[in-house]
């Protein structure tokens, strides 16, 4: 996904700012209307930079940065934050070896991040939704998903294939027979209940949290119910939605080539020690 | 003095985990042996440092403020299955750093799980064995030395490692990343470690950040260190902070273990205290199993 050749830009190319714009325009025309209080801010570089190449992203990492940029892309549009918080606040890393590479970089090779985060999801369908929804095979609506019935086991199997992840984890009992699943996205956890077998979900706060699926879950399974949790890991949840803004990208941008750069699970797994059978 | 106190205002008192040790007048009034739940609470609070969190979470969850005290259990978490071997092994108090109704400060959230069956399981499961739990968090984390890096340097057996002057640091005989991986989900039990940074990264300096994670130890010690051992960092933080620096040619990594598992020990050390503060109360912590598990694909 990296290796795709971003064509050279002709004359009279749009700025990132008039990228956005467009992107404003075409939201507001699905009903969805800018919001006065977002994290959807250029993040980086001058937003009046003419843009030769356009690269979506889960999360503008140095390395996706690095890649875009090798693709031929300046204008990087991110979900996630560049700066290690979620209002990417910088002044704590004015002095930062590693934020400090990351802006040298930027710098140098003229990029701009806008981060897209809040529309993105507010669009209807949610881009990130259709992007996992997708990846997984499974009916696009919203809601819960009524598969076939199968152990949690062959669910999470099934569903670490289709995605290759490499640090999924889960809870509940292996051999739980479960069917109702909902799809949360990123940080985003529907709360597991009666009505529901699994939630697959990114990421979440593991205790103490507005609700706490990892201990319900582990509760449920005591009392003999057949509940699970499946955590893809954040990346893993949203990336694909990027692909999908990719894709919804070049139906309001044609004259400036628009790719997907595909961050990738920042994490690795040791190999099991405990085969659950 | 305590006996002056109402029942329900000592619950406040101590659910808002921000008393003065001076209402308690050292605790003269407390009984020293045995004793009821609220007396236990009693001695061990005016043992630990009074905190002023701005959202508590520490209280009386479940059971009886009355229920005479027959033994203790130590745990990360109160889960349903951790209450029933304390109540096999006789001990009907015990004491949890998290929830044990699935919500911050055990709030019944969302609303209607407070109706649901898991919820009413747990509350009759309680009732049944005639527990009580009891979170104390706030005021456990306030304890010098920190008891949670404490726990987790022996349950790692790095102590002849650890800096005298910064307990968060750990500096081991040069090895790999991979090697100390394996050693890490040996000491914890974990059964779904996740790892960034290269498998053959020489490694020896490692800053422990157990639980929450806050970003700042990942922002703060990255640079002094090859590891940041850690319980749950965020991808979009402490995460993407140690992937940048990778790119940027840090030789560095980054092993996530949960916030449970990384919780665990910290409640050892809690149980070891508790028996030297309460002679003739048996109390002894309860292991802590990694939640999750990885599929194996063929």
């Amino acid at each position: 996904m990296s290796d795709l050749m971003i064509e050279t830009p002709q004359t009279g190319r749009p700025t990132a700012r008039q990228i956005v714009d467009r992107i404003k325009a075409a939201l507001a025309a699905l009903g969805v209307n800018w919001r006065a209080e977002t994290v959807d801010t250029f993040k980086a570089g001058d937003p009046d930079t003419p843009v030769r190449g356009i690269a979506t992203t889960f999360m503008a990492t140095f390395d996706a940065i690095q890649r875009a940029s090798a693709a031929g892309a300046n204008f990087v549009i991110s979900h996630e934050p560049t700066f290690y918080n979620h209002l990417d606040v910088t002044t704590s890393f004015a002095d930062d070896a590693t934020f400090r590479a990351k802006m040298a970089f930027i710098e140098a090779h003229q990029v701009v991040i806008f981060r897209f985060h809040d529309h993105w999801h507010a669009r209807r369908p949610d881009g990130m939704r259709v992007g996992i929804l997708r990846a997984l095979g499974w009916p696009e609506a919203p809601g819960t998903v009524v598969l076939p019935p199968m152990t949690l086991r062959e669910l999470a199997a099934d569903i670490q294939k289709k995605l290759g992840t490499r640090a999924m984890r889960v809870v509940g009992n292996p051999d739980a027979r479960v069917s109702r699943v909902i799809v949360g996205l990123g940080y985003g956890n529907p709360p597991l209940n009666a009505d529901l077998d699994v939630v697959v979900t990114g990421e979440y706060q593991e205790a103490d949290s507005a609700w706490d699926n990892p201990a319900y879950a582990l509760d449920a399974t005591t009392f003999g119910q057949a509940k699970g949790l499946i955590v893809l890991g954040h990346e893993m949840s949203e990336g694909f939605g990027m692909d999908e803004c990719a894709t919804w990208l070049r139906t309001i941008v044609s004259d400036v080539p628009v790719a997907f750069i595909r961050a990738g699970e920042p994490f690795w797994s040791p190999p099991q020690r405990t085969l659950l059978k | 003095m305590l006996k002056d106190v109402s029942r329900r205002e000592f619950l406040a008192l101590a659910g808002a985990a921000a008393t003065s040790p001076t209402w308690l007048d050292a605790g003269a009034a407390v009984p020293r042996q045995g004793g009821t739940v609220q007396d236990v609470m009693a001695r061990v609070l005016e043992r630990l440092p009074a905190v002023t969190t701005p959202n508590p979470v520490d209280g009386l969850k479940a059971g009886r403020a009355d229920l005479v005290v027959k033994g203790i259990a130590t745990t990360a978490i109160a889960s349903a299955d951790a209450i029933r071997r304390a109540a096999d092994r006789g001990r009907n108090l015990v004491i949890t750093l998290e929830p044990t109704f699935y919500a911050r400060a055990d709030a019944a959230s969302p609303e209607n799980r407070a109706t649901d069956a898991v919820f009413a399981a747990k509350r009759a499961l309680i009732a049944d064995l005639d527990v009580a739990v009891w979170r104390l968090r706030d005021r456990w984390f306030a304890r010098r030395p920190d008891p949670m890096l404490e726990g987790l340097v022996e349950t790692l057996d790095w102590k002849r490692y650890q800096s005298e002057t910064a307990p968060h640091r750990v500096v081991l005989p040069e090895t790999t990343l991979r090697e100390v991986v394996a050693h890490v989900e040996r000491q914890l039990g974990a059964r779904a470690l996740r790892v960034v940074g290269a498998a053959d990264l020489r490694v020896s300096r490692i800053v422990l950040s157990p639980g929450p994670s806050a970003p700042a130890m990942t922002f703060g010690n990255l640079a002094t260190a090859d590891v940041i051992l850690a319980g749950e960092p965020r991808e979009w933080e402490g995460v993407e902070y140690v992937q940048d620096t990778i790119t940027a040619g840090g030789a560095k990594a980054m092993i996530l273990a949960g916030r449970l598992l990384t919780e665990g020990p910290g409640m050892r050390v809690m149980a070891a205290w508790l028996t030297s503060l309460l002679p003739g109360t048996p109390v002894e912590v309860l292991p802590t199993f990694d939640p999750y598990w990885r599929p194996i694909v063929a």
